[in-house]
């Protein structure tokens, strides 16, 4: 009738018995401390491709300290308009800082994580809000960094100062050509591929 | 307060590597069933484990930790399914699991063993999800609450894709490993 024994029907619960007697618990060691190691380390990964957003408010922070810090000992009085400029300039980055991260929240609460469609779903939005971020804001927020550290230049000029500031607008381009090429590399291909699943899921269900 | 959530970093870990352990099995089963590489299924099973780390706060016990640790390990492995690229040299990934020579089977349960699991990893990817959780001995319950389907609904997919699967086992069918 069959071929070989092999070949047998097999009952529901032959199929469960097959299936978790393919691997066991003691045919698997983890070596627990440095799993845990592993795994802190690829956290901090995941979290550098999905950025919060705190670390770059971290670094406006610092960068508005030194500024006022070099102000503040070399003595040098600036005019009203000057000062206006700051404000606008600071207040326009974080306005828009804060409501990237309002609307990142909004956008990704309603979604049900429950199922794997609620999941794609979710995940989904993350990477479209990242994409446009880095694509859109990002640049738009370098952008007004730079015209201040350059008119921060040009107020507090001071060889050493100006090399400082250089160093600011250089560390901020290379993290801007950073972010485009994550979008490239990461991005676009993981967005893809959600979208793909989540097409698929539609489909099944 | 589950105990997950307890404060002292040290419970949190000691509590991870305890569900870690009871599951692992489980878990690499699942791995297998989504690669086809040994290297895959091991960077599969890390990333699995790295999400149920990040997880494991936010864990209130509302679900029971299997159906939980389930929803998390199949998410991850539906998305991993779609990544064509592995996302780091797996050398430096797999230095913590090492897989060792599993129990001595006859060679016909060996061979009905490796048969249903090509059969398995030739489903499509929303069957193979249920029939994993079903064959892991999952409630009707569990895996509508793990999948989103109906219980209903559920019980109809289980029985088509399990004549699929008795088809498929019996025609000696399946995608090579």
């Amino acid at each position: 009738m069959y071929a070989n024994e092999s070949q047998k029907p097999e009952n529901n619960d032959d199929l469960q018995k097959l299936w978790q007697q393919s691997i066991h618990n003691d045919s698997i060691k983890l070596k627990a401390g440095q799993m845990i190691l592993d795994i802190k380390k690829e956290v901090q990964r995941i979290e550098y491709i999905f950025p919060s957003g705190k670390w770059s408010v971290d670094l406006v922070l610092i960068f508005m300290a030194v500024r006022g810090t070099v102000r503040l000992f070399n003595g040098i009085e600036i005019g009203d308009t000057n000062k206006i400029i700051f404000a606008v300039a600071d207040m326009i980055f974080w306005s828009l800082l804060a409501v990237r991260q309002i609307i990142v929240d909004i956008n990704t609460s309603r979604f049900n994580e429950n199922n794997e469609r609620g999941y794609c779903r979710k995940q989904l939005e993350r990477i479209r809000l990242q994409i446009m971020y880095i694509r859109y804001l990002s640049p738009f927020l370098t952008t007004i960094l730079t015209l201040a550290l350059l008119l921060s230049m040009w107020l507090d000029f001071r060889v050493w100062w100006a090399l400082f500031y250089c160093c600011c607008i250089g560390l901020g381009v290379y993290m801007e050509i950073l972010n485009q090429s994550l979008v490239k590399e990461k991005l676009l291909p993981l967005r893809n591929k959600l979208e793909s699943a989540l097409q698929q899921l539609n489909e099944k269900a | 307060m589950s105990a997950f959530q307890q404060p002292s970093t040290s419970t949190r870990e000691a509590e991870f590597v305890r569900l870690l352990e009871e599951n692992k099995a489980r878990i690499m089963r699942l791995c297998k069933a989504y690669t086809t590489s040994r290297e895959d299924r091991e960077d599969l099973f890390q990333e699995i484990a790295v999400q149920l780390w990040k997880a494991l706060p936010g864990y209130r016990g509302e679900a029971q930790v299997s159906t939980w640790m389930y929803r998390i390990a199949l998410n991850v492995s539906l998305r991993f399914s779609y990544e064509t690229k592995r996302r780091k040299p797996s050398a430096e990934r797999i230095s913590w699991i090492e897989e060792t020579t599993p129990h001595p089977h006859d060679d016909a349960t060996r061979e009905r063993i490796e048969q249903l699991q090509r059969c398995i990893t030739s489903l499509p990817e929303v069957e193979r999800s249920v029939m994993i959780l079903y064959l892991e001995e999952c409630s009707y319950k569990e895996i509508s609450a793990i999948t989103g389907l109906t219980e209903t609904n559920v019980g109809v997919k289980i029985s088509r894709i399990k004549e699929k699967l008795l088809g498929c086992m019996q025609r000696g069918e399946g995608g090579a490993q």
